[in-house]
Protein backbone atom coordinates (compact mmCIF):
# COMPACT_ATOMS: atom_id res chain seq x y z
CA UNK A 1 0.00 0.00 0.00
CA UNK A 2 2.13 1.87 -1.36
CA UNK A 3 1.46 5.72 -3.62
CA UNK A 4 2.60 4.50 -6.93
CA UNK A 5 0.79 5.97 -9.86
CA UNK A 6 -0.52 2.65 -11.18
CA UNK A 7 -2.30 3.85 -13.97
CA UNK A 8 0.89 5.86 -15.25
CA UNK A 9 2.20 2.34 -14.97
CA UNK A 10 -0.59 0.09 -17.24
CA UNK A 11 -0.38 3.55 -19.53
CA UNK A 12 3.24 3.50 -20.37
CA UNK A 13 2.98 -0.67 -20.94
CA UNK A 14 0.00 -0.22 -22.80
CA UNK A 15 1.67 2.50 -24.68
CA UNK A 16 5.10 0.69 -26.03
CA UNK A 17 3.12 -2.73 -26.22
CA UNK A 18 0.77 -0.95 -28.94
CA UNK A 19 3.81 0.26 -30.97
CA UNK A 20 5.46 -3.44 -30.62
CA UNK A 21 1.82 -4.51 -31.92
CA UNK A 22 1.43 -1.81 -34.75
CA UNK A 23 5.36 -2.49 -36.18
CA UNK A 24 5.39 -5.83 -35.69
CA UNK A 25 2.59 -6.25 -37.69
CA UNK A 26 3.58 -3.72 -40.38
CA UNK A 27 6.59 -6.06 -41.24
CA UNK A 28 4.59 -8.95 -40.90
CA UNK A 29 2.40 -7.42 -43.45
CA UNK A 30 5.23 -6.08 -45.49
CA UNK A 31 6.51 -9.63 -45.61
CA UNK A 32 3.37 -11.06 -46.53
CA UNK A 33 1.68 -9.04 -48.72
CA UNK A 34 3.14 -8.02 -52.33
CA UNK A 35 1.15 -5.31 -52.93
CA UNK A 36 1.91 -3.70 -49.37
CA UNK A 37 5.21 -4.67 -50.50
CA UNK A 38 5.19 -2.79 -53.82
CA UNK A 39 3.29 0.22 -52.20
CA UNK A 40 6.00 0.76 -49.51
CA UNK A 41 8.94 0.21 -52.10
CA UNK A 42 7.14 3.32 -53.51
CA UNK A 43 6.67 5.52 -50.94
CA UNK A 44 9.35 4.77 -48.30
CA UNK A 45 12.88 5.90 -50.20
CA UNK A 46 10.82 9.27 -51.42
CA UNK A 47 9.72 10.04 -47.83
CA UNK A 48 13.44 9.18 -46.35
CA UNK A 49 14.78 11.59 -49.10
CA UNK A 50 11.94 14.29 -47.98
CA UNK A 51 13.49 13.40 -44.19
CA UNK A 52 17.25 13.94 -45.19
CA UNK A 53 16.97 17.05 -47.61
CA UNK A 54 14.45 18.67 -44.67
CA UNK A 55 17.30 17.66 -42.04
CA UNK A 56 20.37 19.27 -44.19
CA UNK A 57 18.59 22.77 -45.03
CA UNK A 58 18.71 22.84 -41.24
CA UNK A 59 22.41 22.57 -41.24
CA UNK A 60 24.23 24.49 -38.56
CA UNK A 61 26.97 26.74 -40.93
CA UNK A 62 30.23 25.49 -41.50
CA UNK A 63 29.88 21.40 -40.12
CA UNK A 64 27.43 19.03 -41.40
CA UNK A 65 25.97 18.94 -38.28
CA UNK A 66 22.17 19.86 -38.45
CA UNK A 67 19.60 21.15 -35.85
CA UNK A 68 17.23 18.15 -35.94
CA UNK A 69 20.30 16.08 -34.41
CA UNK A 70 20.63 18.41 -31.87
CA UNK A 71 17.08 18.40 -31.30
CA UNK A 72 16.69 14.78 -31.96
CA UNK A 73 19.20 14.43 -29.29
CA UNK A 74 17.16 17.23 -26.82
CA UNK A 75 13.96 15.06 -27.12
CA UNK A 76 15.75 11.80 -26.09
CA UNK A 77 17.57 13.28 -23.29
CA UNK A 78 14.18 14.33 -22.32
CA UNK A 79 12.27 10.97 -22.72
CA UNK A 80 15.39 9.60 -20.70
CA UNK A 81 15.09 11.39 -17.79
CA UNK A 82 11.45 11.11 -17.76
CA UNK A 83 11.73 7.79 -17.52
CA UNK A 84 14.12 7.42 -15.13
CA UNK A 85 12.33 9.59 -13.20
CA UNK A 86 9.38 7.21 -13.53
CA UNK A 87 11.39 4.68 -12.63
CA UNK A 88 12.40 5.83 -9.09
CA UNK A 89 8.90 7.10 -8.75
CA UNK A 90 8.23 3.59 -7.43
CA UNK A 91 6.79 2.79 -4.26
CA UNK A 92 7.24 5.46 -1.64
CA UNK A 93 4.34 6.76 0.67
CA UNK A 94 5.79 6.15 3.73
CA UNK A 95 5.45 8.53 6.33
CA UNK A 96 7.27 8.99 10.01
CA UNK A 97 4.91 11.70 11.48
CA UNK A 98 1.80 9.95 13.18
CA UNK A 99 0.31 13.03 15.08
CA UNK A 100 1.42 16.22 13.79
CA UNK A 101 -2.14 18.25 14.48
CA UNK A 102 -2.63 18.18 17.62
CA UNK A 103 -2.04 22.12 18.73
CA UNK A 104 -3.70 23.36 21.58
CA UNK A 105 -3.20 26.90 23.82
CA UNK A 106 -0.62 24.96 25.96
CA UNK A 107 1.39 23.43 22.72
CA UNK A 108 1.96 21.05 20.29
CA UNK A 109 2.05 17.42 20.68
CA UNK A 110 3.95 15.81 17.85
CA UNK A 111 3.86 11.52 17.73
CA UNK A 112 6.35 10.00 15.09
CA UNK A 113 4.86 6.88 13.39
CA UNK A 114 7.91 4.34 15.38
CA UNK A 115 5.88 5.08 18.44
CA UNK A 116 2.77 3.65 16.91
CA UNK A 117 4.66 0.62 15.14
CA UNK A 118 6.70 -0.36 18.11
CA UNK A 119 3.57 -0.25 20.39
CA UNK A 120 1.77 -2.22 17.71
CA UNK A 121 4.98 -4.59 17.00
CA UNK A 122 5.52 -4.94 20.85
CA UNK A 123 2.13 -5.95 21.76
CA UNK A 124 1.82 -8.97 19.04
CA UNK A 125 5.10 -10.18 19.90
CA UNK A 126 5.15 -14.20 21.20
CA UNK A 127 1.77 -14.78 19.80
CA UNK A 128 1.28 -18.29 19.36
CA UNK A 129 -0.85 -17.25 16.45
CA UNK A 130 1.75 -15.41 14.33
CA UNK A 131 5.13 -16.47 12.92
CA UNK A 132 5.99 -12.75 12.69
CA UNK A 133 4.65 -9.29 12.46
CA UNK A 134 5.93 -6.18 10.29
CA UNK A 135 4.67 -2.79 11.29
CA UNK A 136 4.72 0.39 8.61
CA UNK A 137 3.06 3.58 8.39
CA UNK A 138 2.08 4.88 4.56
CA UNK A 139 0.21 8.07 4.23
CA UNK A 140 -3.07 7.47 2.53
CA UNK A 141 -5.32 10.81 1.28
CA UNK A 142 -3.07 12.76 3.87
CA UNK A 143 -4.35 10.13 6.64
CA UNK A 144 -1.42 8.04 8.31
CA UNK A 145 -2.56 4.55 8.34
CA UNK A 146 -0.51 1.37 10.50
CA UNK A 147 -0.27 -1.36 7.87
CA UNK A 148 0.21 -4.38 9.83
CA UNK A 149 1.55 -7.50 8.31
CA UNK A 150 1.00 -10.50 9.60
CA UNK A 151 2.82 -13.95 9.34
CA UNK A 152 0.28 -16.78 10.47
CA UNK A 153 1.18 -19.65 11.76
CA UNK A 154 -0.27 -22.78 9.66
CA UNK A 155 -3.94 -23.75 10.43
CA UNK A 156 -4.26 -20.64 12.22
CA UNK A 157 -8.04 -18.84 11.22
CA UNK A 158 -7.50 -15.66 9.61
CA UNK A 159 -10.09 -14.39 11.72
CA UNK A 160 -8.43 -15.16 14.73
CA UNK A 161 -5.47 -13.09 13.76
CA UNK A 162 -7.63 -10.15 12.62
CA UNK A 163 -9.08 -10.13 16.24
CA UNK A 164 -6.20 -9.80 17.73
CA UNK A 165 -5.09 -7.45 15.84
CA UNK A 166 -8.21 -5.00 16.04
CA UNK A 167 -8.30 -5.71 20.03
CA UNK A 168 -4.84 -4.59 19.79
CA UNK A 169 -5.46 -1.61 17.78
CA UNK A 170 -8.14 -0.38 20.99
CA UNK A 171 -5.76 -0.46 23.10
CA UNK A 172 -3.91 1.77 20.91
CA UNK A 173 -6.33 4.23 20.38
CA UNK A 174 -6.37 4.67 24.16
CA UNK A 175 -2.67 5.50 24.33
CA UNK A 176 -2.36 7.54 21.58
CA UNK A 177 -5.86 9.45 21.98
CA UNK A 178 -7.10 9.61 18.82
CA UNK A 179 -8.67 6.63 16.16
CA UNK A 180 -6.16 4.90 14.62
CA UNK A 181 -6.52 4.10 10.96
CA UNK A 182 -5.10 0.18 9.90
CA UNK A 183 -4.78 -1.86 7.40
CA UNK A 184 -3.86 -5.80 7.96
CA UNK A 185 -2.86 -8.48 5.72
CA UNK A 186 -2.58 -11.84 6.54
CA UNK A 187 0.08 -13.94 4.97
CA UNK A 188 0.98 -17.62 5.14
CA UNK A 189 4.31 -19.02 3.64
CA UNK A 190 7.36 -21.28 2.97
CA UNK A 191 8.57 -20.28 6.87
CA UNK A 192 4.95 -20.78 8.42
CA UNK A 193 5.71 -24.61 7.33
CA UNK A 194 9.03 -25.16 8.56
CA UNK A 195 8.24 -23.37 11.84
CA UNK A 196 8.38 -26.36 14.26
CA UNK A 197 4.98 -27.45 15.47
CA UNK A 198 5.13 -29.47 18.93
CA UNK A 199 4.70 -32.97 19.42
CA UNK A 200 3.11 -34.82 22.81
CA UNK B 1 -20.39 10.47 10.65
CA UNK B 2 -18.79 12.05 7.19
CA UNK B 3 -15.44 10.99 9.21
CA UNK B 4 -16.53 7.28 8.67
CA UNK B 5 -17.35 7.98 5.47
CA UNK B 6 -13.84 8.95 4.47
CA UNK B 7 -13.15 6.15 7.20
CA UNK B 8 -14.14 3.60 5.02
CA UNK B 9 -13.29 5.36 1.47
CA UNK B 10 -9.74 5.12 2.58
CA UNK B 11 -10.08 1.59 3.41
CA UNK B 12 -12.17 0.82 0.62
CA UNK B 13 -8.86 2.38 -1.70
CA UNK B 14 -6.43 0.33 0.89
CA UNK B 15 -8.38 -2.64 0.31
CA UNK B 16 -8.60 -2.59 -3.97
CA UNK B 17 -5.02 -2.03 -4.03
CA UNK B 18 -3.76 -4.58 -1.79
CA UNK B 19 -5.62 -7.00 -3.99
CA UNK B 20 -4.32 -6.01 -7.54
CA UNK B 21 -0.85 -6.30 -8.59
CA UNK B 22 0.64 -1.90 -9.17
CA UNK B 23 2.53 -3.49 -12.38
CA UNK B 24 5.57 -2.03 -10.54
CA UNK B 25 7.83 -5.22 -12.09
CA UNK B 26 6.48 -4.77 -15.87
CA UNK B 27 6.62 -1.02 -16.12
CA UNK B 28 10.29 -0.75 -14.65
CA UNK B 29 11.25 -3.39 -17.08
CA UNK B 30 9.97 -1.72 -19.86
CA UNK B 31 10.80 1.78 -18.98
CA UNK B 32 14.28 0.24 -18.61
CA UNK B 33 14.37 -1.24 -21.89
CA UNK B 34 13.33 2.33 -23.52
CA UNK B 35 16.03 3.76 -21.70
CA UNK B 36 18.44 1.67 -23.26
CA UNK B 37 17.39 1.60 -26.76
CA UNK B 38 16.97 5.57 -26.87
CA UNK B 39 20.50 6.04 -24.90
CA UNK B 40 21.99 3.78 -28.13
CA UNK B 41 19.92 5.81 -30.44
CA UNK B 42 21.52 9.00 -28.90
CA UNK B 43 24.76 7.60 -28.36
CA UNK B 44 24.76 6.93 -32.56
CA UNK B 45 23.82 10.54 -33.18
CA UNK B 46 26.47 12.28 -31.17
CA UNK B 47 29.21 9.80 -32.85
CA UNK B 48 27.51 10.81 -36.30
CA UNK B 49 27.68 15.03 -35.06
CA UNK B 50 30.98 14.31 -34.03
CA UNK B 51 31.93 12.45 -37.22
CA UNK B 52 33.01 9.55 -35.74
CA UNK B 53 32.70 5.99 -36.64
CA UNK B 54 29.42 4.46 -35.56
CA UNK B 55 29.37 1.65 -32.93
CA UNK B 56 26.66 -0.51 -35.26
CA UNK B 57 24.84 1.57 -37.21
CA UNK B 58 25.06 5.27 -38.23
CA UNK B 59 21.25 7.04 -37.63
CA UNK B 60 21.62 7.63 -41.78
CA UNK B 61 21.88 4.28 -42.42
CA UNK B 62 18.99 3.65 -39.72
CA UNK B 63 16.95 5.18 -41.82
CA UNK B 64 18.11 3.94 -44.85
CA UNK B 65 17.45 0.21 -43.36
CA UNK B 66 14.27 1.40 -42.67
CA UNK B 67 13.34 2.37 -46.04
CA UNK B 68 14.32 -0.66 -47.92
CA UNK B 69 13.19 -2.68 -45.32
CA UNK B 70 11.29 -5.03 -48.10
CA UNK B 71 15.36 -6.28 -49.59
CA UNK B 72 15.04 -8.57 -46.53
CA UNK B 73 13.73 -12.02 -47.07
CA UNK B 74 10.36 -12.00 -46.64
CA UNK B 75 10.62 -14.99 -44.13
CA UNK B 76 12.49 -13.31 -42.05
CA UNK B 77 10.34 -9.87 -42.02
CA UNK B 78 7.50 -12.12 -41.00
CA UNK B 79 9.25 -13.78 -38.15
CA UNK B 80 10.84 -10.45 -36.95
CA UNK B 81 6.72 -9.29 -37.12
CA UNK B 82 5.55 -11.74 -35.49
CA UNK B 83 7.59 -11.78 -32.75
CA UNK B 84 7.24 -8.33 -31.97
CA UNK B 85 3.94 -8.08 -32.25
CA UNK B 86 3.27 -10.90 -29.64
CA UNK B 87 5.84 -9.05 -27.15
CA UNK B 88 3.22 -6.28 -27.84
CA UNK B 89 0.10 -8.17 -27.29
CA UNK B 90 1.59 -9.49 -24.26
CA UNK B 91 2.46 -5.91 -23.05
CA UNK B 92 -1.03 -4.57 -23.98
CA UNK B 93 -2.77 -7.52 -21.89
CA UNK B 94 -0.65 -7.09 -19.02
CA UNK B 95 -1.50 -3.36 -19.24
CA UNK B 96 -5.37 -4.06 -19.24
CA UNK B 97 -5.76 -7.29 -17.62
CA UNK B 98 -6.92 -6.85 -13.26
CA UNK B 99 -4.05 -8.56 -12.30
CA UNK B 100 -5.62 -9.87 -9.23
CA UNK B 101 -2.86 -11.32 -6.51
CA UNK B 102 -4.19 -14.26 -4.38
CA UNK B 103 -5.54 -12.92 -1.90
CA UNK B 104 -8.78 -11.80 -0.79
CA UNK B 105 -10.56 -9.30 1.60
CA UNK B 106 -12.18 -10.19 5.04
CA UNK B 107 -15.27 -7.96 5.99
CA UNK B 108 -14.44 -5.57 9.14
CA UNK B 109 -15.57 -2.09 9.98
CA UNK B 110 -12.34 -1.30 12.23
CA UNK B 111 -9.38 -1.83 9.60
CA UNK B 112 -8.88 -2.96 6.11
CA UNK B 113 -8.05 -6.81 5.74
CA UNK B 114 -6.52 -8.99 3.09
CA UNK B 115 -5.87 -12.62 3.77
CA UNK B 116 -3.86 -14.34 1.85
CA UNK B 117 -5.27 -17.67 -0.55
CA UNK B 118 -2.80 -19.59 1.13
CA UNK B 119 -3.65 -18.53 4.95
CA UNK B 120 -7.24 -19.20 3.68
CA UNK B 121 -6.62 -22.56 2.64
CA UNK B 122 -4.45 -23.88 5.57
CA UNK B 123 -7.15 -22.92 8.31
CA UNK B 124 -9.64 -24.46 6.20
CA UNK B 125 -7.61 -27.83 5.91
CA UNK B 126 -6.62 -27.85 9.78
CA UNK B 127 -10.84 -28.16 10.12
CA UNK B 128 -11.36 -30.49 7.23
CA UNK B 129 -8.86 -32.87 9.05
CA UNK B 130 -10.57 -32.88 12.20
CA UNK B 131 -14.01 -33.03 10.83
CA UNK B 132 -12.37 -36.37 8.78
CA UNK B 133 -10.22 -37.36 11.18
CA UNK B 134 -7.17 -37.91 9.27
CA UNK B 135 -3.61 -36.09 10.14
CA UNK B 136 -3.65 -32.61 9.01
CA UNK B 137 -0.95 -33.82 6.64
CA UNK B 138 -3.05 -35.63 4.24
CA UNK B 139 -5.24 -32.95 3.46
CA UNK B 140 -4.67 -30.49 0.60
CA UNK B 141 -6.31 -27.48 -0.14
CA UNK B 142 -6.58 -25.35 -3.03
CA UNK B 143 -8.07 -21.90 -3.03
CA UNK B 144 -8.73 -19.96 -5.73
CA UNK B 145 -10.55 -16.85 -6.82
CA UNK B 146 -13.89 -18.48 -6.28
CA UNK B 147 -13.85 -22.21 -5.06
CA UNK B 148 -11.94 -23.98 -2.45
CA UNK B 149 -11.21 -27.60 -3.22
CA UNK B 150 -10.45 -29.97 -0.08
CA UNK B 151 -8.47 -33.21 -1.45
CA UNK B 152 -8.50 -35.75 1.26
CA UNK B 153 -6.80 -38.81 1.61
CA UNK B 154 -8.59 -41.45 3.95
CA UNK B 155 -6.40 -43.81 6.55
CA UNK B 156 -7.08 -47.12 5.08
CA UNK B 157 -9.90 -48.77 6.34
CA UNK B 158 -11.48 -45.84 8.12
CA UNK B 159 -13.68 -44.80 6.08
CA UNK B 160 -14.34 -40.56 5.69
CA UNK B 161 -17.61 -38.91 6.38
CA UNK B 162 -17.78 -36.57 3.43
CA UNK B 163 -20.69 -34.32 4.28
CA UNK B 164 -19.16 -33.74 7.76
CA UNK B 165 -16.01 -32.22 6.25
CA UNK B 166 -18.17 -30.33 4.11
CA UNK B 167 -19.74 -29.00 6.77
CA UNK B 168 -16.91 -28.34 8.75
CA UNK B 169 -15.34 -26.39 5.78
CA UNK B 170 -18.48 -24.68 4.79
CA UNK B 171 -19.04 -23.85 8.50
CA UNK B 172 -15.56 -22.15 8.59
CA UNK B 173 -16.20 -20.16 5.09
CA UNK B 174 -18.95 -18.41 7.02
CA UNK B 175 -16.95 -17.17 10.02
CA UNK B 176 -14.24 -15.60 7.73
CA UNK B 177 -17.07 -13.35 5.58
CA UNK B 178 -15.09 -13.37 2.56
CA UNK B 179 -15.87 -11.22 -0.09
CA UNK B 180 -15.87 -12.93 -2.96
CA UNK B 181 -16.89 -15.87 -1.35
CA UNK B 182 -15.89 -19.31 -1.94
CA UNK B 183 -17.85 -22.12 -2.96
CA UNK B 184 -16.10 -25.80 -1.08
CA UNK B 185 -15.40 -28.73 -2.82
CA UNK B 186 -14.90 -32.12 -1.65
CA UNK B 187 -12.51 -34.69 -3.04
CA UNK B 188 -11.85 -37.97 -0.91
CA UNK B 189 -9.14 -39.79 -2.37
CA UNK B 190 -10.07 -43.66 -3.55
CA UNK B 191 -7.46 -45.03 -2.36
CA UNK B 192 -6.71 -44.88 1.69
CA UNK B 193 -3.22 -44.42 3.33
CA UNK B 194 -2.02 -46.56 6.38
CA UNK B 195 -1.59 -45.03 9.18
CA UNK B 196 -2.66 -41.81 7.45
Amino acid sequence: MNNTNRAANRTLIFIVGLVLLVLGAAAALLGINADVRNAYDGVAPTVRQNVADFMTDAAISGTSVTWWHVAALALIVIVIVLLVVFIFRQGHGHTVRFVDDNKTEHGETIIDSRVAEQLMLESLDNRPELVSARVTTYLIKDTPVLKVSALARRGVSPVAVVTLVEERLAALDAVLGSRVLASVHVSGGFRVKTASSTRL
Amino acid sequence: MSQASSESSTYRRIRRRELHSPRSGASIVVASLVVLALAYVATETVLAIAQQSPLLVSPTDMGKGIAGATSLDTGILIAAGVVVALIGIVLIVIAVAPGRRARRGIDSERTAVVVDNEVIASALARHAARAGRVSPDNVSVSVSHRAAVVDLTPASGMPVDKDAVLAAVQAELDTLGLAPTLTPRVVISSRGKVGA
